[in-house]
This record gives structure tokens, C-alpha cells and sequence, in this order.
């Protein structure tokens, strides 16, 4: 990608899930290739300044100041991870500290002592944080060689995977504080070398992943990386006028990023509020006027409300909702009216029930369904039951699968964009067909519904003439249809209404199963024939609405963050 | 080295052991080794200031006798000898204990150490290995210091969490940071009797003498207060445990703790006498009682759930005016049919005043059900219940062994409870609610933040302004990386 596209496409980047974190990064290897700020051919060259880290050296350990470092990898050509510029120098991390030490091996503790403790959990971002301190005593035998200094960098060696390498800076009181033993001590020869600089390098991306993950050991869920490893790391090193000029410069960009992320992260909370807050007023809307002020404020600000996939969900369900209590639609007076087809129900029930297999009757009266909310007068409450033809499964033993034959289709083949799925299903043989399907035979008009497992409470209408027989995981649900409207029952059964229900009256813990007593007896709003079409119609139209921008807002997503990864690995200035 | 790091070392030697098998074992076995090793301590200390104190123990079988290999050097028994005296000698002599030509408190010493004896068994095959038990038992664990008598508590917790099978009876270790919770609310006053029907290794009960400890001025009433402090244990093991802890704390004679099933006595045996004025327990949930034991609970309160049982036992163990703190699972109260009766008679009976809904995780690792603090009085029926739905402590969020619930996180409960409002984490449910909702004491929040919704017209002009605010931000770090990078191109 080039500097162009990047710029054109910057706010979808930076507004990419992971977008900032990732301009965070692109940043600091920007920095690493001396492309952040420009080079001073007037700095003394990054060569004389090892030159003279060498002689320091020296003296320091001819006077027994340090002890005499172990021999360090040469570097060849075939080594450097990328090009630098021509005033810059590839050091090994060892050429320019004085030493690296392993943390005290003492056994802290959260009593107040006189010194306090870095561990690994104080590393964040860099930084050291000064909280959550672990004590030991000043008359431990590492100390006082182990006090942390001024500048000393503390670099995380043993750790889960993703953590090992971890740094930060200290910038505090010398001789006040000490390190775990888990910790690697870097410190470096801070009149050429600074440490600002060097902690960059040292959590910047690029040398993460070359000069780190490749080596580290795994043992026993333990990653780790240790301190001759670490001073064969390559470092760029600069002249120190543009070492500083790059920390600065990156300071400051880290500055706006953190400014950017507090903003994004108020707007995004805010957001999750208002929408919260707009479907409750919406939900909450006790007269009509209250409801049009209310559903006006979603419709305006349909956008506002949603801005990843997952919140269009919660639009979704309030959308139900409010159908299912007639406040989508006007209501008439119809004839036959509600209460007029639940009594022909009832008339035409009582002849099968005078046949030998009359059931036992049902104590709940369907004329007399108490309701959960309140519904226009002209509407019933009633239980599913009543107006279903059959609500029922398959034996609940699994038969064999075979490869070819019926399909026998489970929860999982119910897809979310609310329709069934034969593409992959399993396949159950004939004779298994025959001798399951004698309870139900589901058919073209039926509802398939969910009933266990993690996507119970599903309702699906099947729009294919196959056969196909459904496992217990699904129950069948074929309604009468001259009195329910087959689309009407089905929105029903997909929204939280009836899910609700369910919940309730199940006491289990662990994965939930709806009973079909349970189905059976769902309490359902009850409009008559013709608005019953008409929910479906208003509905219809409110899902495609919702559908169409959670498919936008899911490309744009996508799109952004394809964007942001591309930007950070192939941007090219 | 730490105490937990001591009581792992003891393990692996053990595990080296043929005759030791499965953790259970190392724990009996560790158990009656170091409640020995304190009971010694603490005679050698009475014999010191008491004149009159006569150990019930033989000379030649005290634990420094054959114990401690820094004062007997090379003379300290090891291998064939060493097991010859502990299994030939030292159990058999304290198994069968004389206790005829004693009294008083050294009668009563003598009968604890022989119950726990009767009760124990050397699993140690191995001469040579018990000896290096001997020997880091003796490193490390010092009665007469008080840094190991305050991480005693450290000890139980080790040696739970090895006891894999902790939690397959429903007992669990309770946090010290609750049981001093509850203690410190219920406060106990001199001249009240304490009991834990179900005290484990007694965190309660140790909590309760500790602030018992703390009002007693003269040695009488100190005297009192260690006679007050009752608990009843099922378990062979924790209850030994249990004993060995209160003799850490200061009770020299912990016969008030008995080890017996609360549960086994029928409800209608307990009488006047066995009233007390507190009940503090975590009794254990989930667990299965033998067969029977429910039929001497009355046939509407008759369950296998032991925590139900307990909390009816609770109610009939108080007086009248008792106060009562227990711990239940979420699912006591939620639940119906026989719950549902327990529940009317305890709003009935007591006044239900505080429910402390403490979050998932405060039993990890052995459980991760989430459970509650029950507080309440009997004799008068409930009016009105008082939630408090505990916070984690900000930035956490669950507990772990390296973080575990801490005394303070209930300093905020501790403020609230004098002055009682409703709070983003404290809300009130009139009696009547409940009763209407079917005696279901599980009762949401409902001032958790999100609940509550602001003006949606309010909100999205703040939310506006964010939006402004994001997009500036965004274009700041735009530019800047824009005049940056041009000029670096340049």
C-alpha cells in the first residue's frame, strides 16, 4: 500500500477493530527505519559512538568496575532484518550495556519492607508501573548489587509466549528499588546510548519478531528467553541527536494516539447508552404519542445506534417486540375476530377429541390465555398448542449416519440469515426414515424450531418440497393454517418472547433444553387473520431494513480491517 | 522457607513412602503429625506457667524426646527405630491413655489427645523418610512463634488444595476475608454462645474467638469466652484439623469442638439447652447425606440438599433474639417445592434483614457457584430484605490463589450497614415482593449501572459531541503523522 491509499483510507483504519493498536505499531517501525524523522548529516555518526562505548568499556573493566563480557556473535550480512540509513549501525544488544543480570531470586512478599519488588505484571506498555509491589529486605545478599538505577531497562525472560520480551523504563529514585529474577536488567552506557531509545527498539514489532520469537524455549507451558540470547539481539542504532529526536517524535504520535483511543472509547461507550436508552423509551412507550416520539428517534437515528454487526441484533428483537404488542400496525374491526376463531378452533377440536384417542384434557383453557403484556382489545392471547396442528420430535435415539440417503437435518442447519440449510446436513438411510418418521413427517410449510443445545429457540419455515426428516435436537411445529398465519407464527417463535418463556420455566444449569410441554404451552398474542398479515408484512420490511445495515456495517468492518493490516505490513514511504 | 513450600517438600518425601496412599493419607498423616508436634509446644508452655499443670504425657514419648534431631544429634532415632517408637510405643501408649490420677485441665488434655488418637493411624512404612518429615515439620513449624501462628491458616489451605477430593462432600475452605465478614457483623458480645454446626477446620470459629478475644478484660472472662466458642464437625480430618487450630489460637482445650454429624440428631431431639445465641457456618452445599438422615427433619422440610437441612437446623438451633450469618449457593435461593417451604418458614420465623451477594469465584478453586451471605435474627418475622451485591475490587476480575478476597474489599459493607440506603450496589425488596414472587430471594440489582436509562435525547447530544471529539482526535494524530512522514520523504 502506498503513502496515498494509506491516507485515503486512514479514518477506516484507525477506526478498525484493532485499528489503533495497529497504527501504534506501524509507528514505532517507521521509527525503526529512521523514516519517522529525518537524518542530520551534521550528528556524529552512530560508529563513533561505539567507538567510543568500546573504550568505557574498557576502562570499566580493567578496573574491575564490570566483569569482562562474554564473546558476542559477529554479525554478517545475511543477519540484518531490513535496510538502514547510511549513518546508522547494527550493534548487538551486549556491545552497548554494561551489563545484563538476572532479577534477586528472594522470596518477596506482600508485607511492607524496605525495598519493593518489579515483577513481570509491572511492565505494561513499556512502562514500569509503580503499584502492586512485592517486598524484600535491604539485607538480602543481592543487594545492594541488584538496585535498579536510573534508566535501567527491565526486560521480561520468562513468561507465557506472547508476553516473553516485554520492557520498560525505569525512571525513578536509584538504589530504592530492586527486580525479580524473572527479569532481565539491562543497563547501558547512557551518555551515547538512550535508554528511551532502546526500550523502542526493544518492544517495537519488528524486533519482537525477528530477534525474539525465534528463539524462545518452550518447556512445561513456560516460554523463555535468556540474557546471552539477549545480547545477541541486533539493535539499529542511531546517532544519539536523532535516538533522541526519534523518541521524542514518537512520544508525540503516542501522545495523539492516546488521546484518539480515550475519544473513541467514550464515543463507543456512549453509543452502547444511547441505543440502550432509545429501545428502553421505545419499549417503555406507554401511550401512542409517547411510542411515535420514540420510534421517530430510532428511525432518525437508525445509524447513530449501530455501528458494529452485533448491535443491529438488539434493533432486531425491539422491532419484534413491538409487533407483537400491535403497535406496528393500525388495528380494524375484522370479522372473523379473534376470539371468534379461537372458538371455531375449539368447535372444530371437539369432534377428533370424541375419537378413541381423546387425550386427557388439558387443564389450560385457550379462550382464557392470561396475557404477558397487553394487546389491542381486539386481539386473544393463546397458547401455541391451540393453534398448532402438531408440535412434535423424533424418537430421541440418534440413528446411523450413512452418506447417501435422507437428509436428516440438526440445530446447526438452521442458518442466521433465517433459513434452512441443506447444503451439509447428515444423511440417515430409508428404513431409518420410515420407521422415524412416524410420529412427524415434516413438509413444505412447516416450522423447524430449535429446542436445544446453544442455538435453541430458533424458527425456521420449510420452503422446499424435500424430504427430509429433522433430529431431536428440532421439534416440528405445523400450525392450522386457515387460523395462523404461517410467517406471523414463525417471527414469534424466532423472537425473544417466546424464548423467554422457555427460560423461565426451565430450572437446568448447563446446556439449557426446551421441553415440548414447555413449547406446547408458550403463551402467544393473538391478532386476527388480516392483521396478522399485515405484522408480518411491517415486520418483513423492518428485518430487511435491519438485515441490509448489519450486512453494510459487517463489509465496512471487514473492509477497514483488511485496510489496517495491509497498511501496517506493506506500507511503502 | 514458607510454610507452603515446607508442606509441599513433606509431600514429596511422602509420596517416596509405600505405605502412604493417595493424598487423603498424606493429610491424615501430616494431620495427626503436627496437631502432636503443637500439642507438645503447648504443654511444654503450661508446665512453664502453670505450677500446677501435670502433662498427661510420658516423658520418654514427648515430641522433643524423639523429634528434635538438633538437640539429640546423632542420638535422634531414625529407620527401624524410629518406627519401632511410634508405631510400637507411642501410638499404643496414647491410644490407651491413663487418665485416671488427673484433673482438671490436664484431664481434659489427656482425653483430646486420646480421642485424637484412637481416631489416627501412622500410614509411614518407612523409618528413614518419617524422620525427614520429622525434621522439616520441626524446621519449620514453631508454636511459640507468632508468625507461624499467624500463617497457620495458610496451612489448611495448602492441604485443602492437595485434598483433590475437596469438594466431593460439598466442603469447601472458606475465605478468612468472609468468615471474619460475617463474625465481625453478627458481633458476638462476652456471655454469648458461638456455634458452627458445620465448622470444617474451624475458620469461623477461630474468627469468633478472636473477637470474643478482644473484649474479655480479665482471665475469667477469657476463660468464659473458650468455653463459648461450640462447633461440631462430621469429618475425622478436618475436625482434627479443626482442633489443632484452635489450640493455635489459644484455646489449649478445644473439647467444645465435637466430631459428630449436626445433622444425624432429629430435629425434635434439640432442645432449650442446645440453643445458642450466634450461628456463623458455611455448611456444605451440594453434598449427599447417608440415607436417613433427612427423616428426622420434619416431612415438609425433608431433602437430600445439605445446605437446605442446615439452614433449617439453624433456625431451630437459635433462641429467640439468636443472629445467625451462613453462607448459601445462589440455588437455595431460587429454588422451589421444598426451598420454597424453608424460605417461608425462615422470613416467617426471623427477620431475614441482609443478603450479601458475593461474587463468582470467592471459593475457587474448589467451586465457582456463586454464593451469599445470609444475615438474620430470630423472632421476628421479615419486613423488608436489604441486598448488598459485592463488587470485585476495581480492575480485578475474579479471585485467584494470588489474589484472593481480602478483608478490606468489605470496608464499604462495613460503612453502609449502620446507614442503610440504596446504592449502586445496595437495593431494598419489601417482604411482600418476595412473598409475591414465590419466595424467590434471587432478586437482581436493580441499580447495577446500565440499568438505568438517561434521556435518549440527552444522550445523543453528548454522544454528539463524542463523536465530534473522536473524529478531531482522529484527524490530529492524521496530521501529524502526515507532516511527519512528508517531511521525512522530502
Amino acid at each position: 500500500m502506498d503513502f496515498k491509499t494509506f491516507l485515503e483510507n486512514f479514518d477506516a483504519i484507525a477506526e478498525a477493530p484493532g485499528g489503533i493498536p495497529k497504527l501504534r505499531s506501524l509507528i514505532l517501525d517507521l521509527a525503526m527505519r529512521g523514516k519517522l524523522v529525518p537524518q542530520n548529516p551534521e550528528d556524529d555518526p552512530a560508529f563513533e559512538l561505539i567507538e567510543k562505548v568500546r573504550f568505557t568499556k574498557k576502562h570499566l573493566i580493567n578496573d574491575k568496575k564490570i566483569p569482562k563480557p562474554k564473546n558476542l556473535d559477529s554479525i554478517k550480512d545475511s543477519d540484518l532484518p531490513y535496510e538502514i540509513p547510511q549513518e546508522w549501525l547494527w550493534v548487538r544488544l551486549g556491545e552497548i550495556t554494561k551489563l545484563l543480570e538476572y532479577g534477586t531470586s528472594e522470596k518477596a512478599s506482600e508485607v511492607r519492607d524496605d525495598v519493593p519488588v518489579f515483577r513481570m505484571n509491572n511492565i505494561q506498555n513499556g512502562k514500569l508501573l509503580f503499584d502492586n509491589f512485592k517486598y524484600v529486605s535491604q539485607s538480602i545478599k543481592d543487594l545492594p548489587k541488584l538496585y535498579l538505577q536510573n534508566g535501567d531497562l527491565l526486560f521480561n525472560r520468562t513468561n507465557s509466549y506472547e508476553l516473553v520480551g516485554k520492557t520498560g523504563l525505569f525512571r525513578g529514585e536509584s538504589n530504592c528499588y530492586t527486580f525479580a529474577s524473572y527479569l532481565i536488567r539491562i543497563s547501558l552506557f547512557s551518555e551515547y546510548i538512550s535508554s528511551e531509545f532502546v526500550n523502542l527498539v526493544i518492544n517495537s514489532s519488528y524486533f519482537q519478531q525477528t530477534q525474539i520469537r525465534p528463539e524462545i524455549v518452550q518447556q512445561c507451558g513456560q516460554a523463555n528467553f535468556n540474557g546471552t540470547k539477549l545480547q545477541n539481539t541486533l539493535i539499529p542504532l542511531p546517532p544519539l541527536a536523532e535516538q533522541k529526536r526519534i523518541v521524542e517524535k514518537v512520544d508525540e504520535l503516542m501522545g495523539l494516539c492516546d488521546r484518539y483511543e480515550a475519544a473513541k472509547k467514550t464515543r463507543d461507550n456512549l453509543r452502547q447508552k444511547l441505543r440502550g436508552s432509545a429501545i428502553a423509551s421505545l419499549m417503555n412507550a406507554e401511550t401512542d404519542e409517547e411510542l411515535d416520539v420514540a420510534w421517530a428517534f430510532v428511525r432518525n437515528n437508525w445509524h447513530n445506534l449501530s455501528q458494529y454487526p452485533e448491535d443491529v441484533n438488539s434493533l432486531r428483537q425491539s422491532a419484534l417486540k413491538l409487533a407483537f404488542q400491535g403497535r406496528l400496525t393500525q388495528q380494524f374491526t375484522e370479522t372473523p375476530s379473534a376470539s371468534e376463531l379461537l372458538k371455531a378452533i375449539q368447535e372444530e377440536q371437539e369432534e377428533p377429541v370424541t375419537k378413541k384417542n381423546s387425550r386427557k384434557k388439558n387443564t389450560l383453557d385457550p379462550l382464557n390465555c392470561p396475557g404477558i403484556f397487553d394487546v389491542p382489545q381486539a386481539w386473544k392471547w393463546t397458547y401455541l398448542d391451540f393453534v398448532c396442528e402438531q408440535i412434535g420430535d423424533i424418537d430421541h435415539k440418534m440413528p446411523t449416519a450413512v452418506t447417501q440417503g435422507v437428509p436428516f437435518l440438526s440445530a446447526k442447519d438452521l442458518k442466521d440469515d433465517g433459513t434452512l440449510d441443506f447444503s451439509d446436513p447428515k444423511y440417515i438411510s430409508e428404513e431409518d426414515y420410515e420407521r422415524l418418521s412416524r410420529k412427524i413427517k415434516p413438509r413444505k410449510g412447516d416450522i423447524i424450531y430449535s429446542r436445544i443445545g446453544a442455538k435453541l429457540g430458533k424458527a425456521r419455515l420449510v420452503e422446499v418440497n424435500t424430504t427430509f426428516l429433522i433430529s431431536y435436537s428440532c421439534c416440528l411445529i405445523r400450525p392450522k393454517y386457515q387460523f395462523i398465519n404461517v410467517k406471523y407464527l414463525r417471527y414469534f417463535l424466532d423472537s425473544k418472547l417466546a424464548l423467554e418463556q422457555a427460560i423461565s420455566s426451565t430450572q437446568s444449569i448447563g446446556v439449557p433444553d426446551l421441553g415440548l410441554g414447555a413449547i406446547k404451552q408458550y403463551k402467544i398474542p393473538y391478532p386476527p387473520l388480516g392483521e396478522q398479515k399485515r405484522i408480518v408484512a411491517k415486520v418483513d420490511e423492518l428485518m430487511q431494513l435491519c438485515d441490509q445495515l448489519e450486512a453494510s456495517l459487517r463489509q465496512s468492518q471487514q473492509r477497514a480491517e483488511s485496510l489496517a493490516a495491509s497498511a501496517i505490513n506493506h506500507l511503502t514511504i | 522457607m514458607s510454610l507452603s513450600a515446607t508442606i509441599k517438600s513433606i509431600q514429596d518425601i511422602m509420596r517416596k513412602d509405600v505405605g502412604v496412599d493417595g493424598d487423603a493419607q498424606r493429610i491424615g498423616q501430616l494431620g495427626w503429625m503436627v496437631f502432636y508436634k503443637i500439642f507438645s509446644d503447648q504443654d511444654a508452655e503450661l508446665e512453664l506457667n502453670d505450677d500446677n499443670y501435670d502433662s498427661p504425657l510420658p516423658l520418654d514419648l514427648r515430641w522433643d524426646e524423639w523429634a528434635d534431631s538438633e538437640r539429640l544429634g546423632k542420638n535422634a532415632p531414625t529407620g527401624e527405630d524410629l518406627l519401632k517408637l511410634v508405631d510400637g510405643q507411642l501410638f499404643p501408649t496414647l491410644k490407651e491413655l491413663a487418665v485416671e490420677d488427673l484433673d482438671g485441665i490436664a484431664l481434659e488434655r489427656a482425653k483430646l489427645l486420646r480421642s485424637v488418637f484412637e481416631d489416627a493411624y501412622n500410614y509411614m512404612k518407612s523409618g528413614t523418610l518419617l524422620r525427614q518429615v520429622v525434621d522439616k515439620i520441626n524446621e519449620s513449624i514453631d508454636f511459640n512463634q507468632s508468625q507461624t501462628r499467624h500463617v497457620f491458616g495458610d496451612i489448611y489451605e495448602q492441604i485443602l488444595k492437595n485434598l483433590q477430593s475437596a469438594g466431593n462432600a460439598g466442603e469447601f475452605y472458606t475465605p478468612r476475608a468472609v468468615t471474619q465478614f460475617a463474625v465481625d457483623m453478627v458481633n458476638p458480645q462476652l456471655g454469648e454462645k458461638v456455634l458452627d454446626p458445620a465448622c470444617g477446620t474451624g475458620g469461623f470459629l477461630t474468627c469468633a474467638y478472636e473477637h470474643l478475644k478482644k473484649q474479655a478484660n480479665s482471665p475469667e472472662q477469657l476463660e468464659r469466652v473458650k468455653q463459648s466458642i461450640l462447633g461440631v464437625e462430621k469429618k475425622q480430618l478436618p475436625h482434627l484439623l479443626c482442633v489443632t487450630n484452635m489450640m493455635v489460637h489459644g484455646i489449649e482445650v478445644p473439647t467444645t469442638v465435637r466430631h459428630d454429624n449436626t445433622l444425624r440428631k432429629p430435629l425434635r431431639d434439640y432442645g432449650r439447652e442446645d440453643q445458642v445465641d450466634i450461628v456463623v457456618t458455611n455448611p456444605p452445599f451440594g453434598g449427599m447425606e447417608e440415607d436417613g438422615i433427612e427423616r428426622g427433619f420434619p416431612t415438609e422440610f425433608q431433602t437430600r440438599e445439605t445446605a437446605d437441612l442446615f439452614l433449617v437446623l439453624v433456625m431451630e438451633l437459635l433462641k429467640d433474639g439468636g443472629r445467625a450469618a451462613i453462607v448459601l449457593p445462589d440455588g437455595t435461593l431460587f429454588g422451589e417445592g421444598i426451598k420454597t417451604r424453608i424460605k417461608q418458614k425462615l422470613l416467617r420465623d426471623c427477620n431475614l434483614h441482609t443478603i450479601v451477594r458475593l461474587p463468582n469465584g470467592v471459593f475457587s478453586p474448589y467451586t465457582s457457584i456463586r454464593t451469599n451471605v445470609l444475615f438474620f435474627t430470630k423472632g421476628t418475622p421479615t419486613t423488608e430484605v436489604w441486598y448488598y451485591e459485592h463488587p470485585y475490587p476495581p480492575g480485578a476480575k475474579s479471585y485467584n490463589k494470588t489474589k484472593p478476597m481480602r478483608i478490606e474489599e468489605f470496608d464499604a459493607e462495613k460503612a453502609w450497614w449502620e446507614k442503610r440506603e440504596e446504592t449502586e450496589y445496595a437495593w431494598k425488596v419489601p417482604v411482600e415482593t418476595i412473598v409475591a414472587n414465590g419466595y424467590n430471594l434471587d432478586i437482581k440489582n436493580p441499580n447495577a449501572p446500565g440499568n438505568i436509562h438517561e434521556d435518549p435525547v440527552e444522550l445523543l447530544k453528548q454522544y454528539q459531541e463524542a463523536v465530534i471529539k473522536a473524529e478531531n482526535d482522529r484527524q490530529a494524530l492524521k496530521n501529524s503523522l502526515v507532516a511527519t512522514l512528508e517531511r521525512g520523504e522530502s
